[in-house]
Order: structure tokens, then C-alpha cells, then sequence
């Protein structure tokens, strides 16, 4: 076995809790999420930024390399900008052109670098890649935004707050490929370098880069627009920048297919929590940053506005939940009490609504970054599915029983039950998500229906009466391969499996993204459907000078900057 | 030497690879099997689409056969078609390996594993190189009766009987025959000279790349029949339809 086996323990919450399709939904970023994890490596190394090309013009359209120097290293990310018809910019995976495409070079690109990728770049998925790539990407405007900073800037003034925050970024992702995709370099290229090997890092790396050119070119912009009189953003109110992102159905299946992966990310989280709430005793220090974060985090949530009915109605009950708790953290005879931190949690159990909770294991965690912050050493795996045949048929259906009781209680033989089915489009291999019923495509869908597929297996396996070989199983019955060898894998990763049915026709693939996206390090969910979310990333996060600040790591919870007048 | 079809990552090698098995009509088991085999022919620094489209066109033009009987006998263990067919090398892999992966506990090193009539051998060793599971000889005779070998060592090394990097695509079935060796024996005179695959080869692709070939159409084609076809609809509930940027 590559890797240990650890469980779940005492104090931890359980599986069958967390791994549930509408807690997953509720999730927020923690100090354990992956942009958190990078800032502090990025503060702790000391790592170097350096602009070293920007040829860009007055409309802000042009190439230029911003790289970034870590103790072994150096990354760079290239950006393509260019003018586009506001008819063709939109958010789907199908757009077919992006006001800036972008790349993460493994090192510092040549000139010949600059020009392959200047041909291939801006088509993104219709381009090629080479290994030197760990990262495509692409965004595009927030139209109103930037050219509301771009107007203010040039006029020596800085933009309005309020309205900055109601969009929160200047440009948005709308995909963010690393891994191989589009023959850019594999993960296992980079997999044991240091400042590499943890979840998503080349990605959000990417993103960090990107989000300081963005507010770099609408200065840029400004600049030249308004000569002598323009000024530069106000640190704060850059810092308050975030990037956008729009999110759609492609990470869903990632969450399926890497099911010790994602069983890495929870056990860390929950690791973190059970510590907490084992401590008997508070210091007066967490206390203090607690009361801090609890604070910031109630004006965050008041600054969190969406169009999205459900998300509104659950946005509003999170600010009730939170007062609630401001009241109950209020009361000095609550604090005077040993076991603080576990008293919390009971409270918001009992009491909020599971946006409330999940955000409350959030706020646990923030002040305790010497008792947890290890843990996110912990959040990658190098172990892929595995095989038994040597194991006993009536042992495999123990496992089923044991461990996807879950499964096992859905009746799928009721058609609601698999409506949805989970497929690629030959448009762009867009990841779609169909009803069976209706749609064409059955035929062909990606097997993701854990439950259905556990469920199948079980039925299978009672219909032998003779007590056979795993492998003499799966030679017979070769198409439940591939479910026997998910489940002798995850048995051992207690938070490997989404713990519900995401093929009933109820399912909401937007749960599944803002879990991933949470694990990110995202902010300010904007559902737009329930098939994709906006998002905001590194909002509140240090730029590249700004990490000197004692205080770089604390920006959890980000809130508007409050506005000079005059 | 004609400049390759297109680079592929090792991911992309899965992806595409896995998706054209089950094009060619494999259960996503198995094709998960062809596609971890294929990375490591890839890792080779050879070409997998060239190695592995024959097998693929074999089972999908049923020449070949999925169905197959496996019995024990003494020391030998036969994996043969149930049928007339050819057996194909997608399902007798997987098999091989899972032969290995229950028999590693077991102190008698003098079993092996015969899988007759098999229709691409060397996707056999692949298989058993992909599981990186000990040390093991595949043998077979080729068509023209040259005893044919690959030796898999673990940490990804393996060897060739032959001398060159052509990987010969027979055009008749063999039987195929592993057997446990001792590790020593990748360092023995009776292989000394041969060609020799190491991790330096899969850390060079990883610089590089996977150049594939003329065969790649063949892949991609198995490739897309895994694809559903775009409709109005189905475009219109796909995720962010209709938006265009407002914010």
C-alpha cells in the first residue's frame, strides 16, 4: 500500500455527515483551502515577483511575461490580451474567443517560446501545448468594472467601492486546465516538487499571477489615458480585488474520478476540526482572533449578495445563524466554560442552518493555524484504484454492506431514481449532464453513478450461490471491473464517496462545485443555475508586495475597504 | 521519419485511450486497464496509438473475443477463447494480471500463466508491465517462429528480445506464456545487449511528450464514438448557456 490508511477517529464528524450531497453545498473556504495553503508558502519562502515583459497598448491589448521566482524555481505566466466582440464573450466552455488567454511556463520563456504559444494560446482548446506548459487559461472582462476603474484612474480618482464590490473582480476565468490537458505538462512533471505537490497549486498559482496583471493593466490602461492626471488603485482597494470565475460542469466529474483524492482534502479538514474541539482550554490570542474573524465574517456575509433565489434565502438564514452566534460568543458565562471550541460547534449543530455550520468549522479553524496548518501537507495522493481478485466474493459483499449502505437503501429500480446521466458533448467535449428520459445519449455515459453501479453489483453478486474469487467474478462479469475495483479502493478512505445518489433526478451538480470550489479557496458564490456558479478567488489576498504585512495570511472573510473621502 | 500527428500528455494518453476501448467495446473496466497499458508503452518513448489500434480494430471487427475460460492445471493456469475466436489481448491482459496480483503471496514460483490464441501479444507484457507488480518474462513465438520475449522489472524497466525499438505487430495469434523470474536476471548474459527501457525513458517523455502517429485517426475515432452528438437542446441545458457577459 503507497499510502497510509487513516480513518476517521474519535471526535471527528462522521462520513455519513459530511460526505452528504446539501452539506457539501454549504461549504466554505477554510485556512486548510489550496489558495490559503499557497499565500502562506508564497509569505513563508519569500518568493520573488518580477514583471519582465509588458508590451501592451493604450487599449490594453498585447503580450507580456510576469514571472515569479520561488527558492528553486522560476514560473511564468504569459498573457495574451486582445479585442473582442462583447457578442462573443461569453462564459461557456464553446466560446471560441477570450479578451486575455494565458499560459503558466515552467520556467522563463524564449522568445520562440512566446511566439509558438502566441499562435496557440488564444485558441485554447483548438491549440497544442508542450510539457514547458503546466497551466492554460483564459478570462474575460468584467466590462462594467474595468472600464468604470479605468475612467476613475485616468481622472485621478479611485473607483467606487460599492460598486467594486458588487462584481469584486476585474476579469474572470472561465477554464483553467493543468494536468495534461491540450498536451500541457502531466501533474506527475511537477508532482514532487516542493511549492507544486499540493492539490491544484500550478492552477491557482496561475490565478494568483493573473490577478496581479489584471490590476497592472488597468492602471496600464489609465495611464495612458489620462497622462499626469491618472493615479494608481489604492492598496486596499486592490488587495479587495479578487479574479472571477465561472464554473460549470467540468470539475463535477473530477470529484467522482478521484475518490482518495477528495477523501485527502476531507480527512484534513476534519482532522483540523476534531483537534480544535479537543482543546480543554482557550488562549486569550484565540479568542481574540476568533471574536476578529467572527466579526469579519458577519460584515463578509452582509457584503455577499446574489440573484439566485435559493442561494439568497440561504445567504439570509447564514447572517441570521451568524448574529446568533455573535450573541452567544457575547455571553461571558459561554467563554468561562472549559472546552470552548467544542461547545461552538454543538451550538451551531443544534441551532444553524448548514451554511451556518459549515461556516462556523471555517471560523474554528482560522485561529488555530500552529494546531492545523501541517495538515495541508497532507491534501494530494499519489494512489490510483486497485484491483483484489484474490479477495472472496461473500468478503467484497461485506464491504458493500458495510460501507455503501448508502447505496444499497436507494431503490433504483424506480426511474426518477437515474433520470440525470453525466456525459461529454463532441462540442468541445463540454461535460453535459442529461436526462435520460428525454435526451439522446444514454448510451454513452460516463460512469460516474456510484450508487447505481454499487447497487447493481450487489444485486449481481446475490444471484451467485457459490462463494468465487473476486477475479473469477470480474473474468465472468467484466463489465462491474471497474465498480469492484473503486470499491476494495475507497473502503479504506472513509471520506472517499459523495454518500448520495447524483443521478436522481433531484441532484444538484452545483453542490458538488461549490464543494470543490470551497476546497479552492473560493469566495462569494453566485449560483447562476444549478449547473454553474460564479465565484471570486484571492479576494482579500496580498498582492506581491504586500506580503511583507505581519497580517498576509489573515485574509479569510474579505470585506470592503472602507472608502477615503475627498 | 514523418513529423508525428499530434503530442499527447500522459493524461490525454488515459483519457483517449480508455474512451477508445470503450468505443471498440470494452467494458470501462477493462478499458481502464488498456489505458494504464498504454501509458506505459507511451512512457517507453514508443508509439501507443501504432501498438494498440490493431487490437482495438480486431475486437471491434469481432475477430476477437472478450469470452474466454480460465482452468488450472498443475502448475499451469490456461486462459484460452471460449470460442473459435482469437482471444484479444484487452481481456487476456487484464486477466494475466489479476493472475499475478492473487498468486503474489504465494511461495511457488514455478506456476505460470498461458494465455493461448491471443491476438497481440506484446499488449500483453504491456499489461503486465503497467502493473509494476515484480519481475516476469512474456514469451511467444512470432509468426515467422522466432521466440519472442519482454522482461518487466519493477520501477518501470523492461526489456525486448529483439534489438531494435520496432515493436512487431503480428498479423496471426500466439500463445503467450509468463512466468515469475528472479530479478536478477535483468542484469543476466542472456539479456545483456537487448534493448532496455528505464524511468530515464518516462522522465524523458514527460519533457517531451508522447509523439504520436499515423495510427492516431484510428484511436481518435474509437475515441469519439464515446461522444454524444451536440443538439439545440442539449446546448441550451448545458452549463452557462445563453449568458453573455453583463457583470
Amino acid at each position: 500500500m503507497s499510502e497510509s490508511i487513516k480513518v476517521a477517529s474519535r471526535g471527528m464528524r462522521s462520513p455519513e455527515k459530511v460526505m452528504r450531497l446539501s452539506r457539501m453545498g454549504s461549504s466554505f473556504q477554510t485556512r486548510l483551502s489550496f489558495m490559503r495553503s499557497l499565500t502562506r508558502r508564497i509569505s513563508r519562502e519569500k518568493w520573488k515577483f518580477e514583471k519582465i515583459r509588458f508590451d501592451v497598448d493604450k487599449d490594453g491589448f498585447g503580450v507580456s511575461v510576469y514571472a515569479v521566482h520561488t527558492p528553486e524555481r522560476t514560473y511564468s505566466l504569459i498573457t495574451f490580451t486582445n479585442a473582442i466582440a462583447p457578442e462573443m464573450r461569453t462564459d461557456r466552455v464553446v466560446a471560441e474567443v477570450w479578451d486575455a488567454t494565458f499560459n503558466l511556463f515552467d520556467g522563463v520563456p524564449t522568445e520562440a517560446d512566446i511566439k509558438r504559444l502566441s499562435l496557440n494560446t488564444p485558441k485554447q482548446e483548438a491549440g497544442r501545448f508542450s510539457p514547458s506548459e503546466l497551466v492554460l487559461a483564459r478570462a474575460n472582462k468584467s466590462l462594467r468594472l474595468f472600464e468604470h476603474v479605468v475612467s476613475c484612474l485616468s481622472e485621478g480618482k479611485q473607483p467606487d467601492v460599492e460598486f467594486l464590490a458588487s462584481v469584486g473582480y476585474l476579469m474572470r476565468t472561465t477554464a483553467v486546465y493543468g494536468s495534461g490537458k491540450f498536451g500541457c505538462a502531466d501533474r506527475e512533471k511537477i508532482s514532487k516538487r516542493p511549492e507544486t505537490r499540493g492539490a491544484f497549486q500550478v492552477e491557482l498559482l496561475t490565478v494568483y499571477l493573473f490577478r496581479w496583471f489584471t490590476i497592472e493593466l488597468v492602471e496600464h490602461v489609465a495611464k495612458l489615458r489620462g497622462g499626469g492626471k491618472a493615479v494608481s488603485l489604492n492598496p486596499e482597494i486592490s488587495k479587495y480585488l479578487g479574479i472571477g470565475n465561472a464554473t460549470g460542469l467540468g470539475m463535477a466529474p473530477f470529484l467522482i474520478k478521484h475518490p482518495v483524492l477528495i477523501h485527502n482534502w476531507v480527512l484534513a479538514r476534519e482532522t483540523a476540526l476534531s483537534r480544535v474541539i479537543a482543546l480543554e482550554s482557550h488562549t486569550p490570542e484565540t479568542l481574540s482572533l476568533f471574536s476578529k474573524y467572527l466579526q469579519r465574517a458577519i460584515q463578509h456575509i452582509a457584503e455577499w449578495n446574489v440573484e439566485d433565489q435559493l442561494q439568497t434565502a440561504r445567504i439570509l438564514k447564514t447572517r441570521e445563524d451568524m448574529n446568533q452566534f455573535s450573541n452567544w460568543f457575547a455571553d461571558e458565562e459561554n467563554l468561562k466554560q472549559p472546552f470552548l471550541w467544542q461547545r461552538v460547534m454543538l451550538f451551531a449543530e443544534s441551532n444553524f442552518s448548514l451554511e451556518g455550520q459549515e461556516l462556523t468549522v471555517s471560523l474554528l479553524l482560522e485561529p488555530h493555524g500552529e494546531l492545523v496548518d501541517d495538515l495541508a501537507d497532507a491534501m494530494h495522493t499519489s494512489t490510483v484504484t486497485e484491483l483484489d481478485p484474490s479477495m472472496r466474493l461473500t468478503q467484497l459483499n461485506e464491504l458493500l454492506q458495510k460501507s455503501f449502505s448508502w447505496a444499497l437503501e436507494i431503490d433504483f429500480t424506480e426511474p426518477e431514481k437515474q433520470r440525470r446521466f453525466w456525459y461529454y458533448s463532441e462540442e468541445k467535449l463540454e461535460p453535459r449532464f442529461g436526462d435520460r428520459y428525454a435526451d439522446p445519449g444514454a448510451e454513452q455515459e460516463m460512469p460516474l453513478a456510484v450508487g447505481r453501479d454499487v447497487y447493481l453489483l450487489s444485486k449481481k453478486i446475490k444471484s451467485i450461490s457459490v462463494d468465487i474469487s473476486v477475479g473469477e467474478f470480474v473474468q465472468n462479469f467484466p463489465e462491474f471491473r471497474h465498480i469492484v475495483r473503486r470499491v476494495q479502493t475507497v473502503v479504506r478512505f472513509p471520506y472517499a464517496e459523495i454518500r448520495d445518489n447524483i443521478v436522481d433526478a433531484e441532484m444538484r451538480p452545483i453542490d458538488l462545485l461549490r464543494f470543490k470550489l470551497a476546497f479552492f479557496g473560493a469566495s462569494k458564490f453566485d449560483p447562476k443555475s444549478e449547473l454553474w456558479t460564479r465565484i471570486t478567488m484571492f479576494q482579500g489576498a496580498p498582492l506581491p508586495d504586500q506580503f511583507a504585512a505581519k497580517e498576509s495570511d489573515e485574509w479569510a472573510f474579505p470585506v470592503i475597504p472602507v472608502q477615503e473621502v475627498g | 521519419m514523418n513529423s508525428p500527428q499530434i503530442v499527447l500528455s500522459f493524461n490525454e494518453i488515459m483519457f483517449f485511450f480508455t474512451r477508445a476501448a470503450v468505443g471498440a467495446g470494452l467494458p470501462y473496466g477493462l478499458a481502464e486497464d488498456f489505458g494504464r497499458s498504454s501509458i506505459w508503452i507511451a512512457a517507453g518513448g514508443l508509439d501507443p496509438a501504432a501498438i494498440t489500434a490493431n487490437a482495438l480494430k480486431s475486437l471491434d471487427e469481432a475477430q476477437s473475443t472478450l469470452s474466454a475460460s480460465q482452468t488450472e492445471n498443475g502448475a499451469e493456469t490456461v486462459l484460452r477463447s471460449s470460442g473459435e475466436k482469437q482471444l484479444s489481448t484487452l481481456f487476456a491482459g487484464p486477466s494475466a494480471c489479476d493472475w499475478i496480483s492473487a498468486k503474489a503471496a504465494d511461495s511457488n514460483k514455478n506456476q505460470y500463466f498461458s494465455a493461448k490464441h491471443v491476438d497481440h501479444p506484446f499488449l500483453l507484457a504491456a499489461a503486465v508491465g503497467a502493473l509494476n507488480y515484480g519481475s516476469w518474462e512474456i514469451s511467444w513465438q512470432d509468426s515467422g517462429g522466432t521466440l519472442c520475449a519482454v522482461l518487466t522489472a519493477q520501477h518501470g524497466n523492461w526489456k525486448t528480445s529483439w534489438d531494435s525499438t520496432h515493436i512487431s505487430l503480428m498479423s496471426s495469434s500466439a500463445d503467450v506464456t509468463i512466468k515469475s523470474v528472479e530479478s536478477s536476471l535483468f542484469k543476466a548474459e542472456k539479456w545483456k545487449g537487448k534493448t532496455s527501457y528505464s524511468e530515464k525513458n518516462r522522465k524523458l517523455v514527460l519533457e517531451t511528450g508522447v509523439q504520436v502517429y499515423e495510427a492516431w485517426p484510428i484511436i481518435h475515432s474509437f475515441f469519439s464514438r464515446c461522444l454524444v452528438p451536440s443538439t439545440e437542446e442539449s446546448r441550451k441545458s448545458g452549463a452557462g448557456a445563453g449568458l453573455v457577459d453583463t457583470d
